[in-house]
Order: structure tokens, then C-alpha cells, then sequence
């Protein structure tokens, strides 16, 4: 299927040497001045706010960034994602055709476009954000060291989804927000942004897929030890509440292009006896980011967040996590897991927050890497703050290589040694995976990223 | 000959551990090697299945006429080779079938054999698994993964009568097993004697030999061969011990280093 637009084809960046970071404003300006002659107030008093924070792109000195430098971002001249009917059309047909999308509820994201279909669950109301009138609806409630690019998503968002679960309830089917985009040959920013609410009482299962069409191009850049120029930048916002006694399972999953940078931030506020249960995969882009926040305010709140962060060639996959308990007796635990090759660099940067009135909290948090070359880079940094006694809080990090006692019982029965450790690669990944078993094409899902992997066996370990 | 060692002298992180093993084994044989912790005779069975980290000094290793140190690890277990660990290895996340499945598809593609698919395996895997009392739920499981010292010595045994090996090195099977856990995996073991198959047995213990009879008991202290007989010297060890074998074993290599 031909997009008109390719992978392959030569780009250029235009980048204002004289003034980096200029063009950002301009685009910035130019976004407030769209928001002022046509949004609603709500939204307009948003992205003034969001302005008055804006304090440009963040440095490495900045807490949340030593790892990532985003200076190429910052000084590259960005245009607003912009896409027509037939395209978003082309993109729909081409994703829905490796995945058919049964068992599952179904909205696209392609750049500003909506769209949807008939079936959605009873209980469940959707709209786009844009169409919102009342302020409370749609906003943000966070604040973190990092979320300098959330806020940028506020001043640039044009389109989102806002999704909500009435109070009491359980939605068999699970919803799959899917974001399209085509690797475009100019830089394009894109600034979709998702506001989940759960009532009281609710059951969601909730999908999102970031997917740009020949992500699975990726051996393209592995052989070049030139650094990436940046043509794409997806800069996501999801803003989830969970009410009181509800339950969100959340799978989240990032296949970047050659070239794209991609930041997803979530941001998860749960009220009391609540329980957010998320698994994240993430393959690794030019950087790809994960913030997560999660904000535990309910008595006896619980969240497991778990993770698959992995990249080769000159990718990257960085995974912050920002946890905290603010009402006594809640439940948090990380567990991720970081797989470099190559010249990669993964990062597991996790911080939980115990609040001085969060007292009987169990926090724990375990970060697993495995370092499959020797110019690869893992950074594994978990951390706890806790202002209070009569807590049980853990953490454990491991770095590490392939084991070679295992690696010598699977040869010594005769498998090959690239298959042998393909298998044993595989097989760390799993265990975050394993949380997001109920996904509809969870065995689809567990085959890209194993082959991603090296994996090409047959079927899963 | 099977199996040809010839002065083979292996040394480990610049230590010599073996000091020069002569041992032929026939087609269909059985042979026990005995002796005490430390003489070197795991490190036989290792250098055999060619782990890394070890440094042959000298001699030479024919199997079936090919020079098997010149293998890696799995281009030996393609040629028939088999080592049943003393420690067998614990692989979270993979599953024993998966493992075994992709283990006994690269032997038989190194053999010019069609790969077995999952159903095919299954039911081989099922016929096997009888052999060792291991149950689907063992088989279904992570590699070693929680398995008790009995269930991974089974799981071996079972992974041996899956791959049809010419040559099974048992590394103290009997290590860690208690009775009946014992009398289940030499039964394994004595289902799989066949005149296509030489097994040689590594132990400490003569307990192995009542349910294993051997053709050949070799004892093995200080790194060497210092005595070969048949399945009687097995109960000849069990009452005199290794001590005065330990004895002649020092003055010799006190004798060689001077």
C-alpha cells in the first residue's frame, strides 16, 4: 500500500542554528492564537496555564533527565501533524490488516482524527475532547520533576479522546485505543492526548497502541553508527482516574520508526480500594520515554505496574516511574525488566513516594536488565522516599549478561549458540509481559516482540 | 570404540585437574567411575560435553572415530553426546517441552530428519515421560524451574530418552535422590541400555551399581585412572573405601613432580 510517504526516502532537517528553540515557540504562538479564536474556555485557560509553566525544553541537569538528552529535539523545527481523510483512511486499512481487531472495541487516533465505530460497550461514554464544554472534564491534575513534555502536549494537543466508565460497570470488552502515524519525510510533531475516567464499582480493560507504519523496519538503523536525525515526534498525554472499588487492567505499547522520538506520559490518580494493574512495551525509538505517574489518594488503593523496555541498534527505551502513596494502606509495586543490544541504551529511573500520612504502605519496586553487548548502556536507578514509620517498602536492580551455565545446558542438547541465546533473551522479557496475557492478540503481541528479540521460534517459550 | 581418551590432561583456571585418562569405551557398554570429591571426574564428564573454561594440556578424545574436542558443546550432543548434569540447570521462562522440542528439532535437522512438530513431539514427549514417572504438569513446567533434586534427576533422564543419545555421560544422577527417587531413575537409565548406547556413570557412591550393573568399574583419584575391574571392585570400594587408592594417587604425582 503506498502512503505516499516512505521510510526510505532522504530527509532533511530544517533547523534555525541562529536561534534554537525558536521554532518551538513559533509553533506554540501560533497554537494559542488557533486556541483563542476558536476553543472553549476550558480550554483556552488550560494551555494559558500550561504556557506560564512552559519553561522550555528540559537539560540533563534537570532531575528525570540525566539519562536523555533531548537538545536534538529542542533545536529541530517541528510542524503540527496535520492529516486528511485518506490518509488516516490508508493508515486504518493497513493496521487493521495485520490486526484484525476482533474481541475488542476499537478507536483510532490518526494525527487529529477521530474516529470510531458502532459497538461500544453499554456504560461507556466516548467524545472527542475537543467537543468537551465543561473544564473539570478534561483536566490535568498532575505535577512532577518531568513532565516538561506534558506540558508541552498541552500547549500543542488538537484532537484527543475522552472516555468515560459509568459508576458500576464491568465492561467485558476491552477497549483498544489505536495511534496511527506513517514516518513522514519533514519533522511532524504529534500531540494526542486521553482522558479515562472509571466510576465507582467499574471493570475496564483498556488498550493503547502507539504504532507507526514501518516500525518493523528497524534493522536500518542498526547498522549505521551515525546518530539518528529526529523526523517524528509522538508526545503523548493519558490522564487516568480510577474511582473508588475500581479496577483498570492497561496495556500500553510503543513501535516506533527509524527516527521517531516518542514521549507517552500517564498520568493515574486512583481513589480508595482501587486497583490499576498496567503493563507497558516498549521496543525502543530515537529516544522512546515512558513517564508514569501513578497518585495512590484512596485508603487501600493498589497499583502493579510492570514493564518491557527493550532497544538495539542506536535505540533507546527509557522507563520513569513516579509513585506515590498520599493515603495510608495502599499498595504499589514496579517490576520491569531492560533488554540493550547493540549500541542501546535502556533506563529504569523509579521513585516511590511515601507520604507522611500513608502509613501501613507496601511499596516495592524491581528493576532486571540484561546487557546483550558490550556497547550497550543500562541505567537502573530505583528509589524510595518515606516519610513516614510502619511501612514495607523493597527494591532490588539487577544488570547482567546471558548465563552461561544456562547458555551451556541448552547447547549441550544440541541448540545452536544464536539460538540458544535468543531463547534465554526471550525468556527474561516474559515476565512483564505476562501481566497483559488476557490481551486479545496477546500471542501476536508475544511474537513481534520475541522476533524483535532474535527469537524466531515457532512458538512462544 | 565409541570412545576413545587418550592421556588426557585438562587443567582449570591454571590448576591441572586431570592428569592424563586413558579410557575406551565399546559400543553398548556400561562403565562406572568412582572416587572420591574432588579426584576430577565431574570435570571428565564436562570436558567431554565441551563447557567452556576448561584448557586441555594434552591428549586426545575420539568418538566414533571423530576428534570430539575439536566440537562445540552442541555440535557434540548432533553427534550423540549426552550429559546428564549433576546439577541441572534452572531456565525460568522457558518450558521444558518448548526447550526439549527446539533440542531434539536441531539433532534431528543436523541428521537430515524433518523437524517434529508440537503434536508429533507431544506424543513422543508423553511416551517418553512414562520412562521417569514425570508428570505432564513436570513436563509443561519452566527448565528445572522448582523442580526438587529427584524431579530435575528425572527430568534429565527424560530428556536423555527423548534424544536417543549414543553416548550418556550421567554425572552423579544418583546424587541427592532418595530412595525411591533412585529406584525410578535406574530404571530410566536400565530401559535405555541398549547395544546402540554406551552410558558411562559418574558416582561417588557404589548405591547407583545395585540397581545399575556396570560392564566396566574404573576408579578415579587425583585426576586419573588408577584402576580398572569389573562390576565386583564396586562392592571391593565400598568396604575399603578410597583412602589407600588416595595414598598411592600422592606418592605418584609427588613422584611425577619430582
Amino acid at each position: 500500500m503506498s502512503l505516499g510517504l516512505s521510510a526510505s526516502e532522504p530527509r532533511s532537517r530544517s533547523v534555525d542554528s541562529g536561534a534554537p528553540g525558536r521554532a518551538w515557540e513559533q509553533l506554540i504562538e501560533a497554537r494559542l492564537r488557533d486556541s483563542q479564536a476558536q476553543e472553549a474556555a476550558w480550554a483556552q485557560a488550560l494551555r494559558q496555564e500550561a504556557r506560564s509553566e512552559w519553561k522550555g525544553w528540559p537539560s540533563r541537569k534537570q532531575e528525570g533527565w540525566r539519562f536523555l538528552s533531548v537538545r536534538t529535539l529542542a533545536e529541530t523545527a517541528f510542524a503540527e501533524a496535520r492529516v486528511d481523510e485518506a490518509e488516516a483512511q490508508a493508515l486504518v486499512q493497513a493496521f487493521e490488516s495485520s490486526f484484525p481487531g476482533e474481541g475488542e472495541y476499537r478507536i483510532y487516533l490518526v494525527g487529529d482524527r477521530l474516529c470510531f465505530g458502532e459497538g461500544l460497550p453499554e456504560g461507556v461514554a466516548l467524545c472527542a475532547l475537543s467537543s468537551l464544554t465543561q473544564r473539570d472534564e478534561a483536566e490535568p491534575t498532575f505535577s512532577s520533576p518531568s513532565d516538561s513534555l506534558a506540558r508541552l502536549n498541552t500547549l500543542l494537543f488538537r484532537e484527543g479522546l475522552s472516555l468515560q466508565v459509568e459508576a458500576g460497570r464491568e465492561v467485558a470488552l476491552p477497549i483498544h485505543l489505536v495511534q496511527l502515524a506513517a514516518l513522514s519525510a519533514k519533522p511532524l510533531v504529534f500531540s494526542p492526548r486521553v482522558r479515562l475516567r472509571l466510576g465507582r464499582g467499574t471493570k475496564l480493560r483498556f488498550i493503547e497502541t502507539h504504532w507507526t507504519l514501518g516500525a518493523n523496519d528497524e534493522n536500518a538503523d542498526s547498522a549505521t553508527g551515525t546518530r539518528l536525525s529526529l523526523t517524528q515526534l509522538r508526545n503523548g498525554v493519558t490522564q487516568i482516574e480510577v474511582g473508588e472499588n475500581a479496577c483498570l487492567e492497561h496495556f500500553a505499547q510503543v513501535r516506533a520508526a527509524e527516527g521517531e522520538g516518542v514521549f507517552i506520559s500517564t498520568q493515574v490518580e486512583q481513589a480508595g480500594q482501587s486497583l490499576y494493574r498496567a503493563a507497558h512495551l516498549v521496543l525502543g525509538a530515537a529516544p522512546a520515554r515512558l513517564d508514569v505517574q501513578v497518585r495512590l489518594r484512596g485508603e487501600e488503593a493498589e497499583c502493579e505496574v510492570a514493564g518491557l523496555c527493550a532497544a538495539k541498534g542506536q535505540r533507546s527505551s527509557h522507563a520513569h516511574l513516579y509513585v506515590e502513596h498520599i493515603a495510608p494502606r495502599c499498595r504499589s509495586a514496579l517490576r520491569f525488566r531492560g533488554i540493550a543490544s547493540e549500541r542501546a541504551t535502556c533506563t529504569f529511573d523509579g521513585i516511590t513516594r511515601v507520604w507522611p500520612a500513608a502509613s501501613k504502605s507496601e511499596a516495592s519496586q524491581e528493576s532486571h536488565n540484561l546487557l546483550l553487548s558490550e556497547q550497550a548502556t543500562i541505567h537502573s536507578k530505583p528509589h524510595l522516599e518515606i516519610e513516614t514509620d510502619e511501612v514495607s517498602c523493597s527494591h532490588g536492580s539487577t544488570v547482567g549478561s546471558l548465563d552461561e551455565e544456562q547458555l551451556f545446558y541448552l547447547a549441550s542438547r544440541g541448540i545452536e549458540a544464536d539460538r540458544a541465546r535468543a531463547i534465554l533473551t526471550w525468556a527474561f522479557a516474559q515476565a512483564p509481559l505476562s501481566s497483559a496475557s488476557w490481551l486479545p492478540f496477546f500471542p501476536k503481541i508475544a511474537q513481534e516482540a520475541a522476533s524483535f528479540l532474535g527469537h524466531e521460534g515457532e512458538e512462544s517459550a | 570404540m565409541l570412545l576413545e581418551i587418550e592421556s588426557l590432561r585438562v587443567a582449570v583456571e591454571g590448576k591441572q585437574v586431570l592428569q592424563g585418562v586413558n579410557l575406551q569405551v565399546g559400543l553398548g557398554e556400561v562403565h562406572a567411575i568412582m572416587g572420591p570429591n574432588g579426584s576430577g571426574k565431574s570435570t571428565l564428564a564436562k570436558v567431554l560435553a565441551g563447557r567452556p573454561g576448561y584448557e586441555v594440556l594434552e591428549g586426545s578424545v575420539r568418538f566414533a572415530g571423530e576428534d570430539l574436542l575439536a566440537l562445540a558443546p552442541e555440535e557434540r550432543a548432533r553427534a550423540g553426546v549426552f550429559l546428564g548434569f549433576q546439577y541441572p540447570v534452572e531456565i525460568p521462562g522457558v518450558s521444558n517441552l518448548y526447550f526439549l522440542r527446539a533440542a531434539l528439532n536441531a539433532q534431528r535437522k543436523a541428521r537430515d530428519l524433518p523437524p517434529l512438530d508440537a503434536f508429533e513431539f507431544m506424543k513422543l514427549a508423553r511416551e517418553k515421560s512414562k520412562l521417569v514417572e514425570l508428570s505432564e504438569e513436570l513436563m509443561k513446567r519452566p527448565v528445572n524451574d522448582g523442580f526438587s533434586g529427584g524431579e530435575k534427576k528425572r527430568n534429565e533422564i527424560f530428556q536423555m530418552a527423548l534424544l536417543e543419545p549414543r553416548l550418556a555421560l550421567l554425572d552423579e544422577t544418583d546424587s541427592g535422590l532418595d530412595i525411591d527417587a533412585l529406584r525410578v531413575v535406574s530404571s530410566g537409565v536400565n530401559a535405555l541400555r541398549s547395544p546402540e548406547r554406551s552410558m558411562v556413570l559418574i558416582t561417588h557412591y557404589q548405591r547407583l551399581l545395585q540397581y545399575i550393573v556396570p560392564d566396566r568399574v574404573h576408579v578415579f583419584v587425583g585426576g586419573r585412572i588408577v584402576r580398572s575391574g569389573d562390576a565386583s571392585l564396586a562392592a571391593e570400594l565400598e568396604s575399603e573405601g578410597y583412602a589407600t587408592y588416595e595414598g598411592k594417587a600422592s606418592a605418584a604425582l609427588a613422584g611425577a613432580a619430582l
